[in-house]
């Protein structure tokens, strides 16, 4: 039976990522250390942006990179956010309070507001490449170095970002810290699971995005937690994302172990549900149904939030392996990380009210 | 000569009308649960007489009742409306150029599904909100352009106006709502036939049953509208009644389909161009054979989609794709659009 080795696992997850994903994380073209004099880097959406060796001024439209500069302790860079983490991530606002203050540059439209941007006065602004148009239309008329960057679902990618927001911001130190803790969690992850073979690793179905269908092509923690993501092989729908839009059938055809709903929604804007899914007589046959391993996961929450990913990962190895980390105290472990990513106590507690996800530290 | 040329058109026209027929069995076989013909067969008979044929999986059951058959009637069901709809519209507006969402029910059945999403929630299936505000949209343009019987071009432009009116109000709704919702409203402005349910038929298949038999008994009289307004009176047609009885069906089936899968754009413009320039522009076989022809082009591409592909592909992108080349290669050879 083919053993799970994890570096043969990475290096195919590379590769993937590069073939099948089109645009994964962003590289640094010289080097992950930025010299005094800045250089270029070639962001997911393939566009070579030069960066500041050194940034004063951030307007982050990214909510992945505005946690990692919380989490760096630079929140005090930012000069304005985006639409979404300013009003409806309920957990940014516990994180960094200080964030409320700041103004709103982009709509949910994807519109942008360049006369502010020009007022605040950037030395570079983060957007996401979900956003195709963004990125070049803002550089073109503004003149300030725009870099569309995200995780893709990859650990390697987040890392990436934390190095590189770590260096431009100066707190490369802390960077340095954040991104040991984060190996060292998945690596402790990684060999609480043993070695696994094809048929140990549950075979997970992930509805993203408030849909039964739309599913993303490439999910780390659940490869990392001893899990298989059934969508792994297929492409992603369009450039700049790592989601694809599947068929009712082709669940059936699958026929998962385990289905995730992303839950990082508050409840009542939940579009997909734990009840819808087990109550959908088209899914009846799937064994994640007969089984009733129907659970929420976090998901990306405009892309991923590093303290969350982590703990999201802890929770999937808990559940596709309970044998082996049926004594983990999840609450406990989640607090941990958040605190030692955001410096805040009892983050994690808070969250999983508002979430509703009492399931996860049963 | 002639008398073969009609044979031929007759023949023509019955294997379109069949066609349907063959591609609903063919369609029911295809999909990414690679099930074989046998496999159907046992399907089916095991659903007649459980006890005979107790190895039938259950997924095979599940595939075939709950998955393709509501989906493949559901594209049958939606193609036959945008097109008969369209063909209607057009032959009522004497117009070539209009579509099955010139009233502007595309813009009030988006409009309506964002409103439903984002205040009432899950708990509130978004094609109720989307059917009301379509019929909504369309009762506006009748209101606003005054007397249709008059006005045409006047009720043409209140389409166009009341289109834009209601982008408006939805892009005011999507400011407001949070960005799980917007993935939610995307993913059904997008038009699929993808979660295609029995819940969805039991909504729409009654409301464009409805919409397609009157349109099916007024074809003729559509025959009749076609002319100007004071030749269809001086034979006895009380022209404002029709008018708004064809505007009342078209109506009907097109919200009842749009509201379902969402906008699926061209189906209802290329279809009737087709059986037109094949067929001739009477209405009496215009709207039985667009009803044909939109079924059979929906199916072909929904096969296509599940065929192709273990993802899904947005069906706009290939009734385009089909309709357009058959489309301009008739275009071609008949060097005409309207007769």
């Amino acid at each position: 039976m083919p053993h799970y080795h994890p570096s043969r696992h990475r290096t195919g997850l590379i590769l993937r990522r590069y073939f099948l994903i089109l645009c994964s994380a962003f590289i640094l073209s010289s080097g992950a250390v930025l010299p005094s004099q800045g250089q270029t880097i070639t962001d997911n959406l393939r566009r070579t942006v030069a960066v500041p060796a050194r940034v004063e001024r951030i307007l982050s439209l990214q909510p992945e990179i505005t946690r990692i500069l919380v989490a760096l302790g630079a929140a005090d860079r930012l000069v304005g956010l985006d639409y979404f983490i300013s009003r409806d991530d309920h957990l940014f606002k516990i994180l960094f309070p200080g964030g409320t203050r700041l103004p709103v540059v982009s709509m949910p439209d994807e519109s942008v507001n360049k006369e502010l941007i020009v007022r605040l006065d950037p030395d570079i602004i983060f957007t996401s490449p979900t956003e195709l148009q963004v990125p070049d239309s803002i550089q073109r008329s503004l003149g300030i170095p725009v870099a569309a960057l995200a995780s893709m679902g990859s650990f390697e990618g987040l890392l990436e970002e934390i190095e590189l927001v770590g260096a431009l911001t100066g707190f490369k130190d802390r960077a340095g810290e954040l991104g040991r803790y984060f190996q060292e969690k998945i690596r402790s992850i990684i060999e609480s699971t043993g070695p696994l073979t094809l048929e140990d690793r549950p075979r997970t179905y992930l509805a993203f995005w408030s849909s039964l269908v739309r599913t993303p092509v490439f999910y780390e923690p659940v490869q990392a937690a001893g899990g298989r993501n059934v969508a792994d092989n297929l492409l992603p729908s369009r450039l700049g994302t790592i989601g694809t839009i599947i068929t009712v059938e082709q669940i059936l055809k699958w026929d998962p172990d385990v289905i995730l709903i992303q839950g990082s929604f508050l409840p009542r804007e939940r579009q997909v549900t734990v009840e819808s899914v087990m109550g959908d007589k088209r899914l009846g046959s799937i064994k994640a149904i007969k089984q009733r391993r129907v659970h929420y996961t976090l998901g990306f929450w405009y892309w991923w939030d590093p303290a969350g990913v982590l703990v999201e990962t802890l929770y999937l190895a808990k559940l596709f392996h309970p044998e082996k980390f049926g004594r983990l105290d999840l609450e406990k472990e989640g607090n941990a990380i958040y605190k030692m990513f955001y410096g805040k106590t009892d983050v994690f507690t808070d969250l999983i009210k508002s979430l509703d996800f009492h399931e996860w530290t049963k | 000569m002639s008398g073969q040329n009609n044979k031929r058109a007759q023949g023509l026209a019955i294997f379109f009308l069949i066609l349907p027929l063959f591609l609903f069995l063919i369609s029911l076989s295809i999909g990414s649960y690679g099930i074989s013909p046998r496999g159907l067969l046992k399907t089916v008979l095991s659903v007649v007489s459980p006890a005979s044929h107790p190895d039938v999986p259950a997924a095979y059951r599940d595939i075939l009742l709950r998955i393709r058959l509501p989906r493949v009637l559901l594209a049958m069901a939606v193609g036959a409306a945008l097109s008969v709809s369209g063909a209607s519209l057009q032959a009522l507006f004497k117009n070539p150029l209009v579509n099955e969402y010139i009233l502007g029910i595309s813009s009030g059945a988006a409009f309506g599904a964002a409103l439903s999403l984002v205040f009432l929630g899950r708990a509130f299936p978004p094609q109720v909100g989307g059917f009301v505000f379509a019929v909504v949209a369309v009762g506006a343009v009748l209101l606003i352009s005054g007397k249709a019987e008059s006005h045409f071009i006047s009720l043409l432009l209140t389409g166009i106006i009341v289109t834009a009116f209601f982008s408006a109000l939805l892009s005011l709704v999507e400011f407001f709502a949070s960005p799980y919702v917007l993935q939610a409203l995307f993913f059904w402005l997008m038009g699929s036939l993808s979660l295609a349910s029995w819940k969805d038929l039991y909504i729409s298949l009654p409301l464009i049953a409805v919409g397609l038999v009157m349109l099916y008994f007024l074809r003729w009289r559509l025959n009749v509208l076609s002319m100007s307004d004071e030749e269809a009176r001086s034979l006895g047609v009380n022209v404002l009644r029709e008018k708004m009885l064809v505007i009342a069906a078209t109506t009907l089936i097109t919200a009842a389909a749009t509201a379902i899968v969402g906008i699926i754009g061209w189906l209802g413009f290329i279809v009737p161009h087709l059986v037109r320039m094949m067929f001739g522009a009477d209405n009496r076989r215009v709207v039985p054979l667009s009803a044909a022809m939109g079924a059979s082009i929906m199916m072909i591409a929904d096969d296509i989609i599940r065929g192709l592909s273990s993802f899904e592909i947005p069906i706009g992108i290939f009734t385009s794709l089909i309709g357009i080349p058959i489309f301009l290669v008739l275009l071609k050879k008949t060097r005409k659009v309207w007769l």
